[in-house]
């Protein structure tokens, strides 16, 4: 999508995901496709069970088995394909070259170690290094992510720390393997206002200082606009609009998005009032006929319900699968 | 360890209460149940003023309250009393027992962890497979099947068939520990399986659940193996309630096992307590009571430190 011709560092194509429930099978993802550059930040955005964070769990190969099945698409990182390498070469690439932290410090350590016996144990499953240069290599990750007294923290238990901290030790966790790609699935949702930014500034740092390419998974579109340059608008295991952050959030091209945009709270007075998006997202074991966000849709007409819209180039990279696109006309 | 202190402290305080408490219900319980320990003794005959000295001479004359009081300052001193069958001090004929029962106790729980944990583990590892499925009917079957049965099956095919084990019997230590050793085994195997059976099924459920938490998923996201996340991250987790668990069994056995003592007659507390309360020898079957109960009581407090030990959110 991106007019950038540097090779992109992950690729993911016409991804499909499904689950197996008690009710039948439920298409979690259906051929989701994008790509993000080395160093850069996409930001991949939608509700709660829009597919995202299935979508990370994928490209991580940590998709619950047996009742999740990839049953369409690559994940290419570098060009090689995630999906068809041996359990063995996934391991490997997990923490090391790809990493990822999670939305819930509290309960994504192990209560039973210390912090720095876990940072060091990542440190350990990546590089053949002995007990003391780990605990070292550990303290000096710990510092990375700005914690003060790191040489005294490595000896702490997870639940003397703050949430804010726990993060905090989670991306050093993530960075001990040097990865080129951090999957951050809602890194700061589960922390307090001023500490979400502090944790934002640490991605942001990380990102210019190692080189980090951050997938950065949210619901949260303030967050998003302050970190990525490349947005993704997940809907109901769809990819329904992408494109360069400031294009997306200035101008999008998707009614959903625009709903989106139009739920996010400013603190400024005198701002537009808060809408939400009317309805419900629909059931994935039974979509509704061609448009999948057409029953909620301002703009749905005849055409939409006929046949699913696909992504369609909207100039300077930016892609929107809504038919009655551009939306200015309609407004 | 100052906070260690200070926990171990808080459950030794609440020891003294509940041993107090427990020293009435066992004194008590002697008198709810019928007979009269004087009218055992004196036979046949019954001559009533020889039933009367009896009375005297072992304080049965006296009102309970005060029984009560006799009985438990001389327990605390040691004195558990005197048995009216063998005439001997309860608490050297205890002392005498409890070698016995503690070296089953232990074999017994030895075998419990050394198949129960491996099998839960490994059923929740696999849950679903195969291996799932034939470790749950084994620890089904282990909870279900009779000791007396089990007990009885095992003599028949290692003792009298393939003659790897005596049938019955018990050898001290000292005199020949190789035999004493094989005497224990099959004892062992009876209690043990019932054991295993529990254990497995709470190591699965517990570790189902540990497999399940977060930080399972962040040791895979960090490309640990597969058996570094079992064995490390969710065995670690999962071992705090099978813990507890097995000290509540182990606290169990203690106080004897009635049946499989019987069928390999051995001559535990197991024993004793089937004998006492045969005979209405009143102070055996209350110091042994008690002795099971203390016994009880301090695994508990161990399984508790254990715990504390284990969890390091109880350390700060």
């Amino acid at each position: 999508m991106s007019v950038d011709t540097t090779p992109a560092l992950l690729q993911v194509e016409g991804l499909a995901v499904e689950f197996a429930t008690r009710d039948g099978v439920v298409p979690a993802i259906s051929h989701a496709s994008f790509t993000l550059r080395p160093g850069g930040c996409l930001g991949l955005v939608g509700e709660s069970g829009s597919g995202k964070s299935v979508t990370a769990l994928a490209i991580m190969g940590l998709l619950a088995k047996p009742a999740a099945r990839i049953t369409a698409g690559r994940i290419l990182l570098d060009g090689v394909d995630l999906l068809a390498l041996p359990p063995e070469e996934m391991r490997a690439l997990r923490g090391g070259a790809v990493a990822m932290i999670f939305q819930e410090p509290m309960s994504s350590l192990n209560p039973a170690f210390t912090v720095g016996d876990q940072i060091a144990e990542a440190v350990r499953a990546h590089a053949r290094v002995g007990a003391r240069e780990a605990r070292a290599r550990a303290i000096e990750l710990l510092r990375q992510v700005r914690i003060p007294g790191a040489e005294r923290r490595f000896d702490e238990y997870p639940h003397r720390l703050s949430g804010g901290m726990r993060q905090r030790v989670m991306i050093a966790m993530a960075l001990a393997g040097n990865p080129r790609l951090l999957i951050a699935d809602e890194p700061t949702t589960a922390l307090d206002v001023t500490v979400q930014a502090q944790i934002v500034e640490l991605l942001r740092a990380i990102q210019a200082e190692h080189g980090t390419a951050i997938l950065l998974i949210s619901h949260n579109l303030g967050l998003v606009a302050s970190l990525a340059d490349e947005i993704a608008v997940m809907y109901a295991g769809r990819l329904v609009e992408q494109g360069p952050a400031a294009r997306i959030l200035g101008h999008p091209e998707h009614p959903y998005t625009v709903g989106l945009l139009g739920a996010v709270p400013r603190a400024a007075p005198g701002d537009a009032p808060l809408t939400g998006i009317e309805g419900m997202v629909p059931d994935l074991r039974s979509p509704p006929p061609g448009c999948v966000f057409g029953p909620r849709c301002p703009f749905c007409v005849a055409t939409c319900r006929a046949a699913e819209p696909a992504l369609r180039g909207m100039g300077a990279g930016h892609a929107s699968a809504c038919l009655r696109a551009p939306l200015d006309a309609l407004a | 360890m100052t906070r260690f202190l200070l926990f171990l402290g808080q459950r030794l305080a609440l020891v003294v209460p509940t041993l107090l408490i427990l020293s009435v219900l066992v004194f008590g319980l002697q008198h709810l149940l019928p007979g009269d320990p004087a009218l055992a003794m004196a036979g046949e005959e019954m001559d009533p003023q020889a039933v009367d000295e009896l009375r005297r001479k072992y304080g049965l004359d006296l009102p309970i309250p005060l029984q009560y009081w006799r009985w438990l300052t001389a327990a605390l001193s040691g004195d558990l009393g005197m048995s009216l069958r063998n005439d001997v001090p309860v608490a050297e004929l205890l002392m005498g027992k409890l070698g016995i029962t503690l070296q089953l106790a232990v074999a017994s729980m030895v075998i419990a962890v050394a198949i129960g944990v491996p099998l839960g583990v490994l059923a929740a590892a696999r849950r679903g497979s195969w291996a799932d499925r034939i470790g749950s009917f084994f620890a089904l079957s282990g909870i279900s099947v009779p000791h007396f049965w089990l007990g009885i099956m095992l003599v028949l095919a290692f003792s009298v068939h393939l003659n790897w084990f005596p049938a019955s019997g018990y050898v001290p230590f000292r005199e020949d520990p190789w035999r004493s050793i094989m005497g224990f085994v099959l004892p062992s195997i009876v209690l043990g399986t019932g054991i295993a059976g529990v254990l497995m099924r709470h190591t699965r459920s517990a570790m189902l659940q540990s497999l399940g938490a977060d930080y399972v998923r962040t040791a895979r996201a960090k490309g640990l193996r597969e058996k570094r996340v079992v064995l490390r991250h969710a065995l670690r987790n999962a071992l705090m309630p099978v813990v507890t668990l097995g000290a509540i069994e182990f606290g169990q056995l203690l106080s004897g096992a009635v049946l499989t003592e019987q069928i390999f007659s051995i001559p535990g507390f197991g024993k004793l307590l089937v004998d006492g309360v045969l005979y209405r020898d009143y102070a055996v079957v209350q110091g042994l009571v008690l002795v099971s109960a203390v016994l009880f009581i301090a695994t508990s407090l161990v399984a508790d430190m254990l715990y504390f030990l284990l969890n390091p959110r109880l350390r700060a």
